[in-house]
């Protein structure tokens, strides 16, 4: 019972949401998705990673877009909040 | 990084390198980073407290005198949250300047308030730009208190204390001066 609560948990936590920089990372082939939008296909890592997208696809589209260009600049976008002090 | 590029609805003083759409509306960024940081919380840029109460603050001047919000109380105000990194900023004193000797004797003033803490280079930038308005040293209770996420930003406050409506740099002006004369001419 108790193992079968913890593969419950397990499953859930998987499920969650992930950062739109982690959605756009598929380590898993069984749990991607594929969108698409505007005529254009993203590949998504999971389930809630597709519901997050579609939520609003304007926006998740945009910001995969603009987070493949930096990727494929060699930027990595930043992970803090935007700053007031020059770094 | 975005020190100076908040979400404009229209082109500003720094080039166009990103634009994006959110509900609807167009937004200008000078790089695909900003760019980034607005679409992962467009929400958190697109602050919505028109008709609050501004919040008061207590803030020194560079000289040591204290001012407050409530000094101003039954004059229009615009707040210029600004620093000598941002070039938008900079730029924008002199115009600030005007608006403020223009208005002055109708009850406006600007009021700056600097998240710099470098006395010489914001005392070089006003006296460049011959600033008469006070410049106040922000805190970070202060700007938290106003939502400042990016510079510059301007918020106008209304005789009656609330705030008027938040602007985000030259991209606004017209609309900002349009809605300065409104506030002045309502008593």
């Amino acid at each position: 019972m108790n193992a079968l609560v913890a593969l419950v948990l397990l499953t859930v936590a998987a499920q969650e949401p992930l950062a739109p920089e982690q959605c756009r990372i598929v380590t898993d082939a069984a749990s991607a998705v594929t969108v698409m939008h505007a005529g254009k296909p993203y590949r998504l890592a999971n389930e809630p990673c597709r519901a997050q997208f579609l939520s609003d696809p304007e926006r998740y589209s945009q910001l995969y877009d603009a987070l493949a260009e930096l990727e494929a600049a060699g930027r990595p976008a930043a992970t803090a909040r935007a700053s007031l002090v020059p770094s | 990084m975005c020190a100076v590029c908040g979400p404009r609805e229209g082109a500003g003083f720094e080039p166009v390198k990103a634009t994006a759409t959110y509900k609807g509306k167009q937004y200008f960024f000078c790089s695909v980073e900003c760019k980034v940081e607005f679409l992962k919380d467009p929400d958190a840029f697109l602050i919505t407290d028109e008709g609050k109460p501004a919040p008061d603050f207590r803030l020194k001047t560079f000289d040591g005198r204290a001012v407050s919000l409530d000094d101003y109380r039954g004059k229009v105000v615009l707040l210029d949250f600004w620093a000598t990194f941002c070039p938008p900023c900079v730029a924008a004193l002199p115009e600030l300047q005007a608006l403020h000797a223009k208005h002055g004797a109708r009850g406006f003033s600007v009021v700056g308030v600097t998240v710099d803490d470098r006395a010489a280079l914001v005392q070089k930038a006003t006296g460049r730009a011959k600033v008469t308005y006070p410049i106040l040293q922000a805190t970070p209770e202060v700007w938290n208190a106003y939502k400042v996420n990016a510079l510059p930003a301007l918020i106008l406050v209304g005789r009656d204390g609330r705030i008027i409506k938040r602007y985000g740099g030259e991209a606004d002006k017209q609309a900002m001066l349009a809605e300065i004369e409104r506030a002045i001419s309502t008593p």
